[in-house]
């Protein structure tokens, strides 16, 4: 009786785990031209010059045979793991994430940074000031690898001189989701990005950390693809990051333009002037904006490091042109 | 079975129903009348029917299928009211359902399948104030009276028909009824077991002296079993006759084919089979 | 009992040829045995980005029980799955017993059950979200909200189709109208409240790795489906295998403790054939 029992049990693990193999095997990376090309991001200003030549149409332009995909996913963990499969061929990420698969052995590296990113950590009770008064409360990130998560962990060292104090109170939220818990007071404090921390601020939220303020400058969204797409596709790779190049220097040129394309791409709501009114947000007490538009990394070395040392990454990069492509090293990053 | 006489249970020790009114009659159903709701109308299953149970008796209800002597029994157990008339027990009209008139009824699975054959005969008793050994003694007792004490740990399920209704019975005597009413109990039955439990009953309802309401339809059980025979015809029923046959020889003398004689007569007075309804073993 | 195994009863029809012949106990494991090894070459082919082989997983499943990563958060869901059944019963108890007693609380229940029943359980998670907060107590409603109405169809048509003589009979022993429900409609309507309970073990599994797989919390209080996530967004996959073994495993070691307990009841009072 108990050794049948065993052996079924056996018998049924066996099986579970074979079928959810044949399920999690079925994509494999496609060769040849790009006859297809599948580009995803997140919902957020940040994404604003995939969306520009999202709208512009900018990659049929030129390549008329690629056909184009673009999709909007919720969340970091269906990009990343698309890019991986290589449902996706051009994935846009935190630098957390990134940084974790690289070291996992992901064979990615960030063809073109979009921004550099001042993120805010929002909490609405005006009891919370600063970050020791975050001690056990709840506070959301999108993910655990997330840049946000990184940076409240560098907050967390830095005041509290543990990197891990906040941990117990993670909720993992994706920014929309964590902008409405914290205006409804299902969590204390959420650490998220623009437009969401401008939207939380007008809405009653104030700023208790910022990135910046611990980090310096530092680089917020990346794209990623996978080396073998590089190599086989350096061409359209290069261009690529040559447009993400020019999108970026629209943004800084006729905010007003750009600003109309990203509310027509969201159909309509917001409005462009509220668009125009985010690119224009600065960071408070600074002259600096939140969001700055270069292709240029900063701060992935430090970044890196300190992912090292409090353990979420298992190696580190000799430099930081390890992480990147070819066209992102005359940037002279770091 | 000499040490089980022995220690017969006496019913007499805790309810004596007929001092309550020690002048009328034990159970009393005068001008009942009987029916039940079909859509919008009422359809009468009895129509008038009396007649009076002396305490100790054992009054059989006979009469054609569909006639309504279950229902009448049913209302007599309190399950259903009297569109009329008057059913009396014990001085007590309005009745509802309760031990004192406990039932056996003819289906096999009125036992409960969860509950061994002893904890079936003790569990009434425990919900009727018995305290748990007391409950326990007393259903093995009765156990033992019904022949069963060797199935005591067995689950119906592993029962005989026969077997389950000898339970059904020991469940109901066990509570020490006033009146125990049975609703043709051996009527799913073969003939030979029905015949056993007919013996069998008639040597337990000697041995208690329990009051007895028995339905039947078939003549030659009511000979067997009864004291008094209620003969009711068709639906809507009436009482037709009401024959007492204490006194009355056994199978082989002529006493006994003549009243079985009338009563295939009576009872064929509003049917022609008459040997259906005779119930001829 | 003496009756109680089937198994005996009806011989199994001789084979054409030897594989039926073999017991059971070599048949599952070789069975299982083909199964890895075709799991171990596919994840080999694969490459541990996506695959964890047997060994990984099993290597891994053993680490994370001895250390507790792995335990702790299994404790944690069952825990809190467990909580969530517990409350759903008990209402769903309370909501069949009432629609038992009275016209207006079988509508009730008749009306809930048809409005409420087909809601995934994950889709209930917002709302649960805004009425309770962040915490264990959105996670506990939503469980319970998913096993009440599998349990609460399963009893009530339990008691529907429960037999009638057996309900006369207990109020011909003396049984209050409450008390024929608890003594005579609750053990008749066994049968279905088991394979009731069972489901609603199914539904709250499936909600409660999906609810944590939504808002996994991190940290010390992270349960089972957090464990997977957080194992997936750190590229962990022999994590995330061993996750997923021991989610199997739990299946199978519930479905014998279900098994068991109809055994012991039901099936040996003759109640459900097994």
């Amino acid at each position: 009786m108990k050794t049948r029992f065993i052996a079924v049990v056996a018998a049924f693990a066996a099986v579970g785990l074979a079928a959810f193999a044949a399920v999690a095997g079925a994509g494999k990376a496609q060769e040849g031209p790009p006859s297809k090309l599948t580009i995803a991001y997140q919902p957020g200003l940040g994404y604003a010059p995939l969306i520009l030549m999202k709208e512009m149409r900018v990659i049929e332009k030129k390549y008329p045979g690629t056909q184009v995909e673009w999709k909007v996913l919720a969340s970091g963990t269906p990009i990343t793991q698309g890019v991986i499969t290589g449902d996706l061929q051009i994935g846009a990420v935190g630098t957390g994430p990134m940084l974790v698969g690289w070291a996992r052995g992901v064979n990615w590296k960030i063809i073109a940074p979009l921004n550099l990113g001042d993120l805010w950590l929002m909490a609405k009770d005006p009891n919370i000031r600063t970050i020791a008064d975050l001690r056990g409360k709840r506070i959301a990130t999108p993910t655990n690898t997330s840049i946000q998560a990184v940076m409240l962990r560098k907050m967390a060292q830095v005041k509290l001189g543990d990197a891990r104090a906040l941990d117990s109170g993670l909720v993992a939220l994706d920014h929309p989701d964590g902008m409405q818990a914290l205006l409804t007071g299902q969590i204390d404090a959420h650490f998220t990005s623009p437009p969401f921390q401008f939207q939380e601020k007008v809405r009653g939220a104030h700023v208790v950390g910022r990135s910046y303020s611990y980090f310096g400058a530092h680089t917020f969204l990346v794209t990623v693809m996978q080396d073998k797409f590089y190599d086989e596709h350096t061409d359209f790779a290069k261009f690529f990051y040559r447009q993400i190049v020019a999108m970026q220097a629209l943004i800084k040129k006729n905010p007003a333009r750009v600003s109309r394309m990203l509310s027509a791409d969201a159909g309509g709501a917001p409005t462009w002037r509220q668009f125009k009114q985010w690119l224009a947000a600065k960071t408070p007490g600074s002259k600096s904006r939140a969001l700055t538009w270069t292709t240029r990394p900063l701060g992935l070395m430090r970044t890196a490091s300190f992912m090292n040392k409090t353990g979420q990454l298992s190696k580190m990069p000799g430099n930081w042109k390890e992480l990147v492509f070819p066209p992102v090293y005359a940037t002279k990053g770091s | 079975m000499r040490t089980l006489s022995g220690r017969m249970p006496r019913r007499q020790a805790r309810v004596a129903p007929s001092e309550h009114e020690p002048s009328g009659p034990l159970l009393r159903v005068e001008h009942v009348r009987l029916g039940y709701w079909t859509a919008r109308q009422f359809t009468v299953a009895v129509e008038d029917v009396s007649f009076d149970v002396e305490a100790g008796e054992r009054i059989i209800v006979i009469g054609p299928s569909g006639c309504g002597k279950s229902t009448l029994l049913k209302a007599i157990a309190g399950f259903i009211e009297p569109a009329g008339g008057l059913i009396q027990m014990a001085g007590r009209t309005s009745l509802a359902p309760g031990p004192d008139r406990a039932v056996v009824f003819q289906e096999f699975d009125q036992l409960f399948p969860w509950r061994s054959v002893l904890s079936n005969v003790a569990y009434p008793l425990r919900v009727n104030g018995h305290r748990r050994r007391a409950a326990i003694a007393k259903a093995r007792q009765y156990l033992e009276l019904t022949n069963l004490a060797h199935a005591a740990d067995r689950y119906p399920h592993q029962l005989s028909g026969g077997m389950k209704q000898r339970v059904a019975i020991a469940r109901a005597l066990a509570l020490d009824p006033t009146l125990l009413l049975m609703d043709e109990p051996f009527g799913s039955l073969d003939a030979i077991t029905r015949q056993r439990l007919q013996t069998e009953l008639n040597r337990i309802v000697e041995q208690t002296r329990v009051t007895l309401l028995f339905v039947t339809h078939s003549i030659e059980e009511a000979l067997v079993l009864g004291d008094r025979i209620v003969v009711l015809g068709d639906a809507p029923s009436r009482v037709i006759a009401t024959v007492d046959i204490r006194g009355l020889g056994g199978p082989e003398t002529v006493e006994y084919s003549q009243m079985r004689g009338r009563l295939r007569e009576l009872l064929a007075v509003d049917k022609e089979e008459v040997e259906e309804i005779g119930g001829l073993e | 009992m003496a009756v109680s195994s089937s198994a005996a009863s009806i011989p199994r029809r001789p084979a054409a040829f030897g594989w039926a012949r073999i017991p059971a106990i070599v048949r599952y494991p070789l069975v299982g045995a083909v199964l890895v090894a075709a799991w171990h070459y596919y994840a080999v082919h694969k490459g541990s980005l996506f695959m964890a082989t047997p060994w990984q997983t099993v290597q891994e499943f053993w680490h994370g029980w001895r250390n507790g990563s792995l335990s702790e958060p299994t404790w944690a869901t069952l825990r809190l799955l467990l909580e969530g059944i517990g409350i759903g019963a008990a209402i769903a108890a309370v909501l069949t017993a009432f629609a038992t007693l009275s016209k207006i609380g079988e509508d009730a229940l008749v009306l809930l059950t048809a409005v409420l029943n087909p809601l995934p359980g994950v889709a209930v998670l917002p709302i649960a979200m805004l009425l309770f907060g962040l915490n264990e107590s959105a996670v506990r409603f939503v469980i319970a909200n998913a096993t009440i109405w599998p349990i609460a169809i399963a009893v009530s048509t339990g008691f529907k189709t429960a037999n009638q003589t057996l309900v006369a009979v207990g109020r011909n022993v003396g049984l209050s109208r409450v008390r024929v429900i608890t003594d005579v409609l609750a053990p008749a309507a066994l049968p279905q409240a088991i394979s009731g309970v069972r489901t609603a073990w199914a539904f709250g599994w499936r909600t409660i790795i999906a609810a944590e797989l939504v808002f996994g919390v991190a940290g010390s209080s992270g349960g089972l489906g957090n464990y997977i996530n957080n194992a997936r967004q750190y590229f962990l996959t022999p994590q995330v295998f061993a996750g997923l073994l021991t989610i199997a495993i739990l299946g199978v070691v519930f479905e014998t403790l279900f098994g068991q307990l109809e055994r012991r009841t039901v099936i040996r009072w003759g109640m459900k054939t097994s």
